[in-house]
C-alpha cells in the first residue's frame, strides 16, 4: 500500500484494478478525462483478442512463448483511432526526457501512462516480478524521490522510486516499448461506441482469420497459430524434461487463464464486450454470438486447468523425473494428445466464431 | 547478494480480476483468488531450490556470477544480450568464470542494472541467520554497496 501522505497525487484520479494492464490503464485514463467506459469495451474496441505462437522467443522454462495480446500500445492506438480520441503516444528519445515530460504532465493534472518492466514494480508480489517489459501503469503523482503509480494489477495506488521507474522504462529488451509515454490530449464531445465496436469487430475478425496465403506465411498468428500450438503440444514430452517441462506447462496455463488475461485467454472478457454492445444495439444475433464466445472462453479455461493437472503430476525435483517418467509416460502423452485435440477444435470453433462475427459486424455497420 | 535461510512464504492474499459468467450467462469481472493459488507457494519453493543449486554451481566454479543471476531471475541469453547491448555470443562467454574475468566495470554496471543489484553483489554473498534483517544502499551508480545488518525482520 502506498504512503499517500508522502506523494502528491492528481486530484480526482480514481484508481481501479483490471484484468489487463493496457485496457485497465486506457480505461483509468479515459475516466479521468471524463469518458465513462468499461474495461471490456476498451478491450473490444482496441481489438484485444490475438494469438501468437512465438516460436522464436523462449519463455522462462525454455518453451516458446504464447502471446494472447498484440504489441503493447495497440489498444491505445485502436481506441484512439476508432473513437476519435487524441492520445499522445510516442517513444521518447531518452528516459530522462520521458520522465521530465511525465513530471510536467503530473504537475498539470494529466496522468500519463508508461510501458515498463514488471520486474521493477516492487510493490507487486514476488511471483509477478518477472522480466516482462510490456506492462502498462499510469503515473498519478510524484515527489522528489518517486512516483505514485496506478497499476491495474495492484489493489491500491503504489509507490515507485525514481531509479526504479528509470530502469523499468527503458530496458533495451526485445519487444520492449522503451520510453513509451501515452496520455489523453483531447476527447471528442460524443463518442459513438456501438459504431466503433462494430468497426473493431470487423478488424479483429480479419486479424484472427487471415486469408489463406498470408496465414501460410504467418503460420504462428491467429487461427493458424492456434493450430501450430496444438501440433507443438504433442512434441513437448520429447523436447523438454523435468522441472522446465513442469514449469513451462504451468506458465502456459497461467498465460491462458491467469496473468492478465481475465480468464479464458481473454475470450471471456471479449464475451462481456459483445454482451455490452448487444445490449446497446438491442441485437439478438450479437447476444447469441456473445453466448458462444463466453462458452468458448469457458472451454479455454477448462483446457488450461487440464494443463495444470498434467503439469502438477510432474515431480518438482529434477532427480525424481526419470523414475517418474518410466511409470507415467503414457498418461502424460495421452493427456497432451487430448489437449492438442482440444486446441485443434478451438481453432475450428474460433474460425466459425470470428467469421460469423465479422459478417454480423459488417451488417451492423 | 544477501541470502536468507528460507525462501519467500506466500501468504495467500493475492487477488486478481477474473471474468466469470453468472447463472444467466452474463459475464462480469470479479476480484478472485487465482485458481493457481496453490502453485504460488510451490513456485517459491522451486525458486529456493534453484537458488541453492545455482549457488552450489557458482562456488564449484561451473558458472559465473552473471550465470548465477541470469538463472535466478530466469533471463534468457537473447533477452540479456539485448538489455546489455552485447552480442549473444559475448554474453554466453560471460556466463562462464573464465569469460567473467574479462568483463570491464562498465559492462558489469549494465548487467547490475538489468538484475537490479550492485556491482558488488557479483563478488560477495552475505548469508543472514534467522532473526536478522538487512538493508542495502547503492552509491556511485551501483558500483559500491553498503549493507546494514540488524536484529529483526528483513
Amino acid at each position: 500500500m502506498m504512503d499517500s501522505d508522502a506523494v502528491r497525487t492528481i486530484e480526482g484520479y480514481t484508481h481501479e484494478v483490471a484484468s489487463h494492464c493496457e485496457t485497465g490503464s486506457v480505461r483509468n485514463l479515459l475516466r479521468h478525462a471524463g469518458v465513462d467506459v468499461s474495461e471490456p469495451m476498451v478491450f473490444g474496441v482496441g481489438s484485444g483478442p490475438a494469438f501468437y505462437y512465438l516460436f522464436f522467443v523462449k519463455g522462462p522454462s525454455g518453451m516458446p512463448l504464447v502471446a494472447l495480446r498484440n504489441k503493447p500500445g495497440h489498444i491505445f492506438r485502436q481506441v484512439g483511432r476508432l473513437c476519435g480520441i487524441d492520445f499522445f503516444r510516442r517513444r521518447l528519445r531518452t528516459t530522462r526526457e520521458a520522465m521530465a515530460r511525465a513530471d510536467a504532465l503530473i504537475d498539470a493534472g494529466i496522468p500519463p501512462a508508461a510501458c515498463v518492466d514488471m520486474f521493477r514494480m516492487k510493490y507487486l508480489p514476488p511471483h509477478l516480478r518477472v522480466h516482462a517489459p510490456m506492462h502498462f501503469v499510469a503515473l498519478v503523482g510524484r515527489d522528489e524521490h518517486g512516483y505514485a503509480v496506478s497499476d491495474p494489477y495492484h489493489p491500491a495506488l503504489a509507490r515507485l522510486g525514481r531509479e526504479d521507474l528509470e530502469a523499468a522504462w527503458a530496458t533495451g529488451a526485445p519487444m520492449a516499448q522503451d520510453n513509451l509515454l501515452v496520455y489523453v490530449r483531447r476527447v471528442p464531445p460524443r463518442i459513438d461506441w456501438p459504431r466503433a465496436a462494430a468497426r473493431a469487430m470487423r478488424r479483429t475478425s480479419r486479424a484472427m482469420l487471415l486469408p489463406p496465403v498470408p496465414s501460410r506465411i504467418v503460420w504462428f498468428a491467429g487461427i493458424a497459430g492456434i493450430r501450430t500450438y496444438a501440433r507443438a503440444l504433442r512434441s513437448w514430452l520429447s523436447r523438454y524434461r523435468g522441472v522446465p517441462l513442469r514449469e513451462g506447462m504451468l506458465f502456459n496455463a497461467v498465460g491462458f487463464e491467469d496473468q492478465g488475461t481475465g480468464g479464458g485467454a481473454f475470450r471471456l472478457m471479449y464475451g462481456a464486450f459483445l454482451q455490452e454492445v448487444a445490449a446497446q444495439r438491442g441485437s439478438e444475433e450479437l447476444a447469441a454470438l456473445a453466448r458462444r464466445m463466453v462458452e468458448h472462453g469457458r472451454e479455454w479455461r477448462r483446457a488450461s486447468r487440464q494443463l495444470v493437472v498434467l503439469a502438477r503430476a510432474i515431480p518438482m525435483v529434477e532427480d525424481e523425473y526419470d523414475d517418474w517418467l518410466r511409470e507415467s509416460r503414457q498418461p502424460l502423452e495421452d493427456g497432451l494428445a487430448e489437449l492438442s485435440g482440444r486446441f485443434m477444435a478451438f481453432a475450428e470453433i474460433e474460425r466459425a466464431l470470428w467469421r460469423d462475427l465479422g459478417a454480423l459486424a459488417a451488417k451492423l455497420g | 547478494m544477501i541470502l536468507r535461510g528460507s525462501g519467500h512464504k506466500y501468504d495467500g492474499s493475492w487477488r486478481m480480476v477474473l471474468y466469470e459468467a453468472d447463472g444467466a450467462g452474463k459475464c462480469s469481472p470479479k476480484l478472485a483468488k487465482s485458481y493457481l493459488d496453490e502453485e504460488i507457494q510451490v513456485y517459491h519453493e522451486q525458486r529456493q531450490r534453484e537458488l541453492v543449486r545455482l549457488h552450489r554451481a557458482l562456488f564449484a566454479g561451473e558458472i559465473s556470477p552473471i550465470g548465477f543471476f541470469a538463472g535466478l531471475q530466469r533471463v534468457d541469453l537473447r533477452y540479456l544480450a539485448s538489455c546489455v547491448r552485447l552480442r549473444p555470443a559475448q554474453v554466453r562467454s560471460h556466463l562462464t568464470p573464465a569469460g567473467f574475468e574479462r568483463i570491464d566495470v562498465r559492462t558489469l554496471r549494465r548487467y547490475a542494472r538489468v538484475f537490479d543489484i550492485a556491482v558488488a553483489d557479483f563478488f560477495a554473498f552475505t548469508e543472514l541467520a534467522d532473526g536478522l534483517g538487512a538493508q542495502t544502499e547503492h552509491a556511485q551508480d551501483r558500483l559500491v554497496e553498503q549493507i546494514k545488518v540488524f536484529v529483526g525482520p528483513a
